[in-house]
């Protein structure tokens, strides 16, 4: 009988080698003066041609292949039938790096000519992958193949590899750990420096609360920041909720061209904020701009200075704020009307009752959790507010709010441990709505 | 049959009829092309020049179009490198966390375990969570990691934030998938991965499809984190580009609407071709 290659083992070590290459080259210290620069940050400098860009050519080389590496490796893995492409794809490519490394570092002009270029750990564990990489198709090779099998077959381990029970664990571990890492962590280590007086180069120094008293009693740009907060949430609830309704009812009926009229409202809702907030300058702009142009048509001499008027400027920011949200919130109302059971409007229609009734004690009754989840997205969002004030107006004109405040505190200013004072109350309010929403997700849950 | 239709009665209905509906289109044209003015504003706005502006007003026949404030804003101001910028950040983020979500979603969905509801729950917690309380960590994180100023931060941090969101969605479309086909499989002796791969993961290509559209105009127009993040000119996303653009150009407005306008080609085009999965995203998103 004809002996058969078998791809499985030669493609799961591939795809080790490959991960493990790819993580080492981006975070582990690779090559350089002091050996402190990952991948990550020679291939930044060396493709942006930084000022103290280090000599390392053709560096994206190494990311490029690991990444299409990866991608075989990964196919190979999934699907034992295409581990005969795969594995010999993934050798090829490992091979093209290690032509790389030869050619960079010992061929006729070695990178390292330069004495202080030292290569780091990183470095070594990316060759080695590069190694493993090219020589892991020869695990297939029938001899070596039956030998592993015999060898695994041999070892005393447990009949089913991994218990059951770690399952979906092993499926939860990268999500969690990236997710514990850079948000749930940060969350809590935000409210420590808080406590601290940290200016974002020495050590943190404990400071307790101090930071609260001074926002609470001291800062007026911090009340203004609230203030503008609370008004941004009360025409966040009111103004695009009641709009956004209105159209959807309009274009829950079929009509003509319907679909037109649909996409002109929420298509804003695709335009980044910064563009939302440079477009807007330029309609607000005082003497240029599309308003009071207008206006001067129309002989006005007094106009209003829009942005540049403390008392108008806030206004105008959630003005564009609303003119994005207005899409959002028609979208999820005709999801909602979507989804009401035609039944109950006929049967009140049957009953006799006008389009005002049928609209105020059917449709809206039955819409009553869409018009929930609206609002809480809608407070949220307006807590968040940052990109338009910060673009607009960067929070001058008394347009400040609590998140370019903080923004402000902690960057421009470099008042580490009091802008993270200003995110903790910020964070508290949030609190209050996200626990909400939660309180609905769990008794969904719970019913089920 | 027409006969009885034809009566005073219906006639005056039926003219009534035509005439509130004429109305409401009138209504409604007038309407959208004002809500629209801002965008059709910039756009007539980036082919004239400013001189031309300056002297006559904005509501007047241009005196002449041009096409150089896009070449000018293309060009000069960089937009072509900040969009290519942008991809290299949010083309990685979108795969990272779309196939790390539905591999947490389906463990999530499908299994039993200790603190899979408390999991669950933290993940939806976390997507309303305010950027704030995360920004100073993130920066010391990063810049422990050597990986401040580089789009490596940015793929990271985009991919951890929209994990919560992802897994929240997905998980819930998952629970969908009937768990007989499951079973089956573990019975014909189908690897939980496999299971996973090639039967869930198939049948939840209609929620990816709609989470890769959305995500992607999310992470493309995040402006927040590329200003925190990154220090270079160079590495900049199209959003924080835009912001030095405006400075650059301070008053030179066709370049400035020019530029916005270049900028949202990309997220433009997903919409215009993939309408249908970026608003079933969003309804996905608001939890039924």
């Amino acid at each position: 009988m004809e002996e058969r290659w078998d791809f499985n083992a030669a493609a799961i070590v591939a795809l080790l080698c490959c991960v493990i290459a790819l993580f080492a080259f981006l975070f582990m210290p690779w090559i350089g003066v002091h050996l402190t620069d990952n991948g990550a940050r020679l291939f930044s400098d060396y493709v942006y041609n930084a000022t103290n860009s280090r000599p390392v050519p053709l560096i994206w080389i190494i990311p490029a292949i690991l990444t299409a590496a990866t991608g075989f490796a990964l196919w190979g893995v999934l699907d034992p039938e295409k581990g005969r492409f795969a594995s010999p794809l993934v050798a090829l490519l490992g091979a093209i790096g290690l032509v790389y490394f030869i050619v960079a570092f010992v061929g006729p002009a070695p990178v390292w000519s330069n004495p202080k270029l030292i290569p780091g750990l990183g470095f070594w564990v990316v060759l080695g992958c590069i190694l493993g990489m090219i020589l892991q198709p020869a695990l297939a090779w029938p001899p070596i193949n039956n030998a592993l099998e015999r060898l695994s077959r041999s070892l005393p381990k447990s009949k089913k590899g991994i218990s059951p029970k770690l399952i979906p664990y092993l499926f939860l571990l990268p999500a969690l750990a990236l997710y514990l890492v850079w948000i749930i962590g940060p969350t809590f280590y935000t409210m420590y420096l808080s406590l601290t007086n940290w200016d974002g180069v020495s050590t943190p120094k404990m400071v307790g609360m101090a930071n609260y008293i001074r926002l609470f009693t001291k800062d007026k740009l911090f009340i203004e920041s609230l203030i503008n907060n609370l008004r941004w949430l009360l025409v966040f609830i009111t103004i695009p909720t009641t709009l956004g309704l209105g159209m959807a009812m309009i274009f829950n009926q079929e009509m003509k061209g319907g679909r037109f009229y649909k996409v002109s409202f929420y298509a804003p809702l695709v335009l980044s904020l910064p563009v939302i907030g440079l477009i807007w300058s330029w309609v607000y702009n005082p003497r240029l701009g599309l308003i009071n142009n207008f206006l001067f048509l129309l002989n006005f001499k007094e106009v209003p200075g829009w942005l540049g008027d403390r008392s108008l400027a806030i206004w105008c920011v959630i003005a564009a704020a609303v003119w994005r949200q207005v899409g959002y919130v028609m979208v999820l109302y005709l999801a909602g009307l979507k989804n009401i059971d035609p039944s109950f409007i006929d049967a009140a229609r049957v009953d006799g009752a006008d389009r005002w009734n049928l609209f105020r004690h059917v449709v809206f009754p039955l819409l009553a959790p869409v018009t929930t989840i609206i609002v809480v997205i809608s407070i949220i969002d307006s807590l968040r507010s940052f990109d338009l004030v910060s673009i607009m107006t960067r929070g001058g004109q008394s347009t400040q709010v609590l998140a370019n405040f903080m923004y402000i505190e902690a960057f421009n200013n470099y008042r580490m441990g009091y802008g993270a004072a200003i995110a903790v109350v910020l964070f508290a309010i949030s609190l209050v709505f996200i626990g909400f929403y939660l309180s609905r997700v769990v008794r969904d849950e719970l019913e089920y | 049959m027409a006969v009885t239709s034809d009566t005073y009665e219906n006639r005056r209905l039926n003219a009534q009829r035509k005439a509130g509906k004429a109305a409401l289109y009138v209504f409604l044209t007038v309407f959208t092309l004002l809500w629209l003015l801002p965008v059709i504003a910039s756009f007539v706005t980036s082919f004239r020049t400013m001189d031309d502006i300056s002297t006559n007003g904005f509501w007047s026949l241009p005196s002449e179009l041009v096409w150089r404030n896009f070449t000018q804003a293309w060009t000069d101001a960089r937009v072509s490198k900040y969009l290519i910028n942008s991809f290299i950040i949010t083309l990685p983020s979108l795969l990272a966390m779309l196939f790390l979500s539905s591999l947490a979603a389906f463990a999530l969905a499908r299994y039993r375990f200790k603190g899979n509801l408390w999991i669950y729950f933290m993940f939806v917690a976390g997507t309303m969570l305010p950027f704030q309380i995360l920004l100073l960590p993130v920066f010391r994180l990063t810049n422990a990691l050597q990986l401040y100023d580089t789009h490596g931060a940015l793929i990271l941090i985009h991919t951890a934030f929209q994990l919560g969101f992802t897994t929240f969605v997905l998980r819930n479309f998952m629970r969908t998938v009937p768990g007989d086909i499951m079973d089956a499989a573990r019975v014909d002796g189908c690897s939980e991965f496999r299971i996973y791969w090639q039967i869930v993961l198939p049948l939840t290509l209609p929620a990816l499809a709609a989470l890769a559209t959305l995500e992607f105009t999310w992470v493309f127009n995040d402006y927040l984190w590329a200003i925190i993040l990154l220090r270079s000119d160079t590495l900049r996303p199209v959003t924080a580009g835009l912001a030095t653009l405006r400075g650059q150009y301070n008053t030179d407005w066709p370049v400035i609407t020019a530029g916005a306008l270049l900028a949202t080609i990309p997220t433009l085009l997903v919409f215009v071709f993939l309408q249908r999965y970026f608003i079933q995203g969003l309804t996905l998103g608001s939890g039924k």
